[in-house]
């Protein structure tokens, strides 16, 4: 222990992750005070050890407090953007201006050294362009009033009668306006920091939205579009979304924007377009969290606005109200600046005016949306009723409330799974299939294989009395050893009453050996039925698309089999079978080593032997492959091998069964989500006074949907909560929230050694 | 902010060891800072001191969320970082500068080399490892035994230069 703790410490600081034994081992040993006396001293030794050999890093140093000045002049400037009706005239945070002051000093010193001993009347240096036309210029060039200067990389500085300096920011456009010893430009876009020397004469500029004046003084200038698009020229569309920042370095300045405001040195303020209606969040939208299907009517770096043409899903943690009441209405649409959401930066560039895109989003900032895990065009399809029509097979019905299969999309078959080549699939017809409906996986989109945080859509369709249901899943990747990922259902279903949605959580047991899947939650299991190679069927290269059907009825949970956790028999490896494709998934045993050539056994059903064979399914026949596929399975659910070692497999609570419940539970984590955790309950250890359940023990067994929303959670019990992870044993204090949901109400802690 | 930037950033890159993240987390305690003041909240105290012990909560947040280290094991390195932290902003002295620069100077080419790229470069120590095909283990071993080399050097050479 006496190095090893050393060991961990120093790994702990590296930035390395422990493990929950290391960080208890690293807990307990600077829980003494003399090796904490000893690993201060020497932290403290290697502290003065770097700054002794680090030097000053001075460049390292003034970028990073650059990128601090920037986020505080974002940051101000979103909040003005906020705060639109009521901005026009109001200051910005003192911090901000400062940052933003500091930042155009150093700027502005640059620009001074490059640009000291020119005083020409109208001369442009650096590099530009003069026009759109025009090509890219680098050195001098001399100026004409009216001329536009678009600056390039590395920016431009305009030289104006000899007393006036505008030094532009790469991309800034500018045209030069103004006469002799009363100079102008007109800023129509980006950032420009301007000096003006005193007693020469009078310099304006003007932006879309107003006119700056002075008489001598050094000042920013920013203008930005957040909802137009780039090449837009004429003032007048542009003065209808232009946000203008100045800051005052030095002297005053008057700004002209409706009313008249005067800054003086270290001042700023935002002025905005106000002419013209800045979508803002309906309230219907107000703490909306769920994926919409839209259009895009503009867009810019960044931010877009979408036309909301459908709610496609409400997660939980959603507080928005009515969010299908937004339908018709244009947002404007963020992609924060993440990291982990660059991605889309590229995607939204892809993306064009009139694009229909299907977008996860929040609201976070409380004027639009957050674009959060998924942006992506959305594919061309017709309603329920209209999709593929081309394609449907001979002798289907015409409407999905007659119940007959009907052909949905074209694809790839996986290797081995009967057919090498695309073929179309179906529809399960009404009545067929198991129980109820059978959800039928529609389309998959690429699970980025590196990123831990790859997730796939499933979308399902399922024919319920006349109705089509359509689900739509995510399968998120999760660096869990255990867990092959979450996946989110949302139930859409379309009532007399309106549209009602029920999302789900389920975690997804590793696959064994890449071939099944099995469903925690609610009893339903889910399958991995196709997986393209990259490159195949217009996928990018180095994305792989899997493909996952659930093949249980909503309201009628698996009870009678259950993989992956707790099934002591179900060591063998599983392969597949042949012509697997549509749902027959047997397991089997292989035989073992240097048994010659590979046999495969099959576990046949009691008493079933005749209906081992499954049926490979061909081209032409579907009717008969779903009636076979029907008898197939039904033969599998009544005759499936039981676990040895668990008698009865955990179901999903019912609203009966929680109705009423307060107390603590003892389980194991089976599945965590955003919002949500699902809970298996082994045993009740506590009923609260306040528990209106008529049998709380009945609970022990049961899978609980535990919705933990975190705002609203006690600082320990969400710091709690973020350490949980899926097979941690806790103990949880929960009550009847609604329906079959319970909510994290008091206790989280884990149970170790368990 | 420039007076007090320096060392907090410093003090976030020397919590987290260079990690990418430091500057965001002195950045988001300046940003804490700046709203404090808009708030017309003024700091009682040295801010420096302030705004190091934000960074310094923020780290523990980063240990527990990025490392997924126990509460309690975060509370622990953020009293260690704590007690580092006064040790540190008490100004190291010439004598301490004169020390350590003797006492790098009789290192081994190899050890001094690794002292380079960890202290001078700022690599972490898998970098390190990576550039010099070791294993992590092996190196952070390595300058573990060199700090401990030095720190024994440095205390010997500035009780040599108290004693009478």
């Amino acid at each position: 222990m006496s190095s090893h703790w050393h060991d961990l410490l120093d790994r702990a600081l590296e930035g390395e992750p422990l493990s929950e034994a290391e960080a208890r081992a690293l807990a307990a040993a600077l829980a003494d005070p003399a090796r904490r006396q000893e690993a201060a001293a020497a932290v403290c030794f290697e502290g003065q050890l770097r700054q002794r050999l680090a030097g000053r890093q001075a460049d390292a140093l003034a970028h990073s407090r650059e990128r601090l000045l920037a986020k505080a002049t974002l940051r101000a400037k979103a909040h003005a953007i906020q705060r639109r009706p009521a901005r026009r005239g109001r200051g910005l945070r003192w911090a901000a201006a400062a940052a933003v002051l500091l930042g155009a000093l150093y700027a502005a010193h640059g620009v001074w050294q490059a640009s000291r001993g020119r005083a020409h009347s109208l001369i442009a240096t650096g590099a530009f362009r003069l026009g759109d036309g025009d090509t890219l210029r680098t050195g001098s060039a001399a100026l004409s009033r009216g001329q536009r200067i678009v600056a390039e990389a590395g920016g431009a500085e305009l030289a104006l009668g000899g007393y006036c300096r505008v030094a532009l920011d790469p991309n800034a456009q500018a045209v030069v306006r103004g006469q002799p010893r009363h100079e102008a430009i007109e800023l129509q876009r980006g950032r420009a920091i301007s000096r003006i020397d005193p007693g020469r004469g009078r310099f304006t500029l003007l932006t879309p939205i107003g006119s700056i004046e002075v008489k001598g003084t050094e000042f920013l200038t920013s203008v930005e579009y957040p909802e137009s698009q780039k090449g837009e020229r004429d003032m007048g569309t542009l003065k209808k979304s232009a946000v203008v920042t100045v800051m005052v370095v030095t002297g005053m300045v008057a700004c002209h924007f409706g009313d008249v405001a005067v800054l003086g040195p270290g001042m700023s303020q935002v002025f905005a377009g106000g002419d013209a209606e800045r979508p803002t969040l309906p309230p219907e939208l107000k703490g909306f969290k769920g994926i919409l299907v839209g259009t895009i009517t503009s867009k810019v770096t960044r931010e877009f606005l979408l036309k909301i043409d459908k709610v496609a899903a409400t997660w939980p943690q959603s507080t928005a109200r009515h969010p299908e009441q937004a339908v018709g209405k244009t947002i404007e649409v963020v992609v924060p600046e993440n990291r982990m959401l660059e991605k889309h930066l590229e995607t939204l560039k892809s993306l064009r005016q009139g694009d229909q895109i299907i977008v996860e989003a929040f609201d976070i900032q409380g004027f639009r949306l957050s674009v959060m895990e998924l942006l992506r065009k959305a594919e061309t399809e017709g309603g329920e009723g209209e999709r593929d029509k081309p394609a449907r097979s001979e002798g289907e019905g015409e409407g999905e409330g007659e119940g007959h299969a009907r052909v949905k999309k074209v694809e790839p078959v996986r290797e081995g799974e009967g057919e090498g080549h695309h073929r179309e699939k179906r529809i399960a017809p009404e009545g067929e299939g198991e129980g109820e409906g059978h959800a039928r996986v529609k389309k998959v989109e690429p699970v980025r294989e590196s990123e831990g945080e790859g997730h796939a859509r499933v979308k399902k369709v399922e024919a319920e009395s006349g109705r089509l249901r359509e689900l739509e899943g995510w399968v998120k990747a999760t660096p869990d050893r255990d867990c092959a990922g979450i996946l989110k259902v949302v139930e859409r279903k379309e009532t007399d009453e309106g549209v009602r949605e029920k999302v789900t959580v389920y975690r997804i047991l590793k696959e064994a050996d890449g071939a099944k899947l099995v469903d925690e939650a609610n009893g339903r299991r889910v399958r991995l039925v196709g997986e393209a190679t990259p490159g195949e069927d217009g996928i990018e290269p180095g994305l792989v698309v899997k493909r996952y059907r659930v093949l249980d009825a909503p309201d009628q949970p698996k009870r009678d089999k259950r993989s992956g956790e707790g099934e002591g028999g179900w060591r063998e490896k599983k392969v597949r079978t042949e012509g697997e494709g549509d749902g027959g998934w047997r397991e089997k045993k292989t035989a073992p080593e240097g048994d010659g050539e590979r046999r495969e056994k099959k576990v046949a059903p009691d008493g079933e032997g005749e209906r081992r064979e499954k049926p490979v399914r061909r081209d032409g026949d579907d009717e008969a492959f779903w009636r076979e596929k029907k008898v197939a399975r039904d033969g599998e659910r009544r005759d499936e091998p039981k676990p040895e070692t668990r008698t009865e497999a955990a179901g999903p609570a019912t609203a009966d069964d929680v109705a009423g419940f307060r107390g603590m539970i003892e389980g194991v984590v089976v599945g965590k989500g955003e919002g949500v955790l699902v809970l298996r309950a082994d045993k009740v250890t506590r009923v609260w006074q306040s528990n209106t359940a008529r049998n709380p023990e009945g609970l022990a067994g049961k899978l609980l949907t535990v919705s933990v929303n975190r705002d609203g959670l006690p600082p320990a019990l969400a710091e709690a909560l973020g350490t949980v992870r899926a097979g941690d044993r806790v103990a949880a204090g929960i009550a009847h929230q609604e329906g079959k949901v319970v909510r994290l109400v008091e206790v989280l802690r884990k149970i170790q050694g368990e | 902010m420039d007076r007090h930037y320096e060392g907090a950033w410093r003090y976030a890159r020397f919590l987290t060891r260079g990690a990418p993240e430091a500057e965001d987390i002195v950045h988001e305690a300046f940003l804490i800072a700046f709203d404090r003041l808009e708030e017309g909240r003024e700091f009682t105290g040295d801010p420096g001191a302030w705004l190091r012990g934000t960074v310094r909560n923020l780290v523990k947040t980063w240990w527990r969320e990025h490392q997924k280290l126990t509460q309690d094991a975060a509370d622990r390195l953020a009293l260690l970082a704590e007690e580092a932290d006064d040790a540190l902003s008490r100004a190291a002295s010439r004598e301490l500068h004169a020390a350590l620069d003797h006492c790098l100077g009789t290192l081994s080419p190899e050890d001094r080399d690794l002292v380079a790229r960890r202290y001078e470069h700022g690599l972490r120590v898998t970098q390190i490892a990576e550039q010099l095909s070791r294993n992590a283990a092996t190196v952070r071993v390595q300058l573990f035994r060199i700090r401990q080399a030095l720190k024994r050097c440095v205390e010997g050479q500035l009780a040599g230069e108290l004693a009478p």
